[in-house]
């Protein structure tokens, strides 16, 4: 039983002798390379933070977003290939749109996640290839608190307290746990995300890179926002004060 | 001994008659190492699966291989979990289209059938793969009382008087077998008890009642076990052995 596809892994229609589909396995293998993407439920709100890779200094700033509003009170947090997680981000919208139109109210975010499940699922069909791509999607609203879910490439999708994706997503996770995430408020949250994305970076490896940052909770009223540019400046300022003091104690 | 070709990529047949594509999707039922049981009683039908939660991190309700797809059928769905809840949709939506254009409840045996023709179809087709799933389907019938149907990958249904799907399939169906030659006793336990027993026995450790999840489902209602009453059945169990 060797991971190895050899022959079964060209389509998603073939299931090899075990019963797994590579060409799904090797979707997700996508999302796993790709940068570390965290997003954590706290107290009062939900963040989420992605560890994104200038490729060149000649983008603007801000550009290739990761993170979007796919309505009014939803975010979604696009791992792995960008261009198959934007399309997703545009189906996640066209469900919102139809949504908002047939019940004149917004589409809840577990509707929206599993939504986005199935038509990442209908694609390990064999049909066509299967996404690269996975997101997370969150909301907060006084009746439910925050909520946050995550599809991935084989169309699964559960609901989470805290959850990482992405290159360090081992570490990353390591680190969420040590976190009484229950208690902190979102300004704290903003920050120990900060620190948890800069401290499970590979100094050799992951360079040029930039933290991006969105945010939902009581503070926005529900409403799901990109995180300002400067409160995110504040979190990596107070999260590198924080590393240099953790070293300094090893 | 199989062909040069594509037998084992596509549903096509081997020169030895066998569709190796479909013979893997057996295998996917047992990718999620779960195993699940139903049972058939006089005036109850019971399915009990095993609950395995993927990370501490994970919201527990989230995670489930139990769904309803009626008002009067229940079903359960181990394998390939993002291939299960395609089937439970479909599913849904034949038995709502039913409703909507005959005036009355899909008959469960009705259901199953439905499902395994699908599967069939995938199986004869290349473009589409097959499901990954095993489904058990539960009801009570208005004529025939509480029935269990199984479906599998391959297109067949059966109707049975209990049933083990999963990766500790042959225990459980052992453990049923050797229990219904018991008559009496088989016809006078409460099919819930039978149902957990089977799946403990099999599984070989003691079940707890947040490890297990348990429908039943009896005349006038469909209802998921709590886990109080779970833990009533299985101190009950104990308390016999």
């Amino acid at each position: 039983m060797s991971s190895i596809g050899t022959g079964y892994d060209l389509a998603a229609s073939t299931f090899s002798p075990d019963g797994r589909i590579f060409q799904v396995e090797y979707a997700q293998k996508a999302v796993d390379n790709a940068g570390t993407m965290i997003a954590i439920r706290g107290k009062n709100g939900i963040v989420m933070v992605a560890d994104k890779v200038i490729s060149s200094k000649l983008y603007t700033d801000n550009a290739n977003p990761r993170m979007f509003n796919v309505n009014d009170n939803v975010g979604v947090a696009v791992a792995g290939n960008y261009p198959d997680g934007f399309s997703l981000k545009n189906y996640a919208y066209g469900e919102a749109m139809k949504w908002l139109k047939d019940y004149r109210e917004p589409m809840p975010v577990q509707n929206i996640a599993n939504s986005v499940a199935e038509y990442i699922h209908i694609h390990t069909l064999g049909i066509s290839r299967p996404f690269g791509a996975g997101a997370f999607f969150v909301a907060w609203n006084k009746q439910t608190g925050g909520r946050l879910f995550l599809v991935e490439p084989s169309g699964l999708n559960y609901e989470y307290k805290a959850w990482a994706v992405g290159k360090h997503r081992q570490a990353a996770k390591a680190e969420i746990e040590k976190l009484k995430i229950d208690e902190l408020d979102v300004q704290q949250l903003v920050k120990e995300a900060a620190r948890i994305i800069m401290a499970v970076r590979d100094e050799n490896k992951d360079k040029n890179v930039q933290i991006e940052m969105g945010w939902v909770g009581e503070h926005t009223n529900g409403k799901y926002e990109e995180v300002p540019e400067e409160v995110v400046t504040a979190a990596e300022e107070w999260a590198s004060a924080k590393l240099d003091e953790d070293d300094m104690e090893d | 001994m199989s062909g040069a070709g594509f037998d084992r990529h596509i549903t096509i047949f081997s020169p030895e008659g066998r569709v190796y594509q479909v013979e893997y999707a057996f295998k996917a039922i047992n990718t999620t190492n779960l195993t699940a049981v139903a049972v058939k009683g006089k005036n109850t039908a019971v399915i009990a699966v095993q609950k395995r939660v993927p990370d501490s991190l994970v919201i527990r309700d989230s995670v489930t291989s139990i769904y309803q797809i009626s008002k009067s059928v229940a079903c359960c769905a181990i394998g390939i979990v993002p291939d299960a809840k395609f089937q439970v949709k479909r599913a849904q939506s034949e038995a709502a289209s039913f409703k909507y254009k005959n005036g009355y409840d899909m008959p469960v045996e009705l259901l199953a059938k439905k499902m395994a023709d699908l599967n069939q179809y995938y199986t004869q087709n290349a473009e589409m793969r097959c499901l990954g799933v095993g489904l058990l389907l539960i009801s009570f019938d208005d004529e025939k009382g509480p029935q269990v149907f199984r479906v599998d990958p391959a297109g067949c249904f059966r109707g049975m008087n209990a049933v083990a799907l999963g990766t500790k399939q042959g225990p459980a169906t052992t453990c049923f077998e050797k229990k219904i030659k018991k008559k009496e006793q088989w016809e006078s336990t409460h099919p819930v008890e039978i149902a957990i027993e089977a799946l403990q026995t099999s599984l070989g450790i003691d079940v707890r009642a947040n490890d297990i999840e348990v429908v039943a489902v009896t005349k006038d209602t469909v209802q998921k076990l709590t886990d109080e009453d779970v833990e009533q059945y299985l101190s009950l169990i104990a308390s016999r052995d």
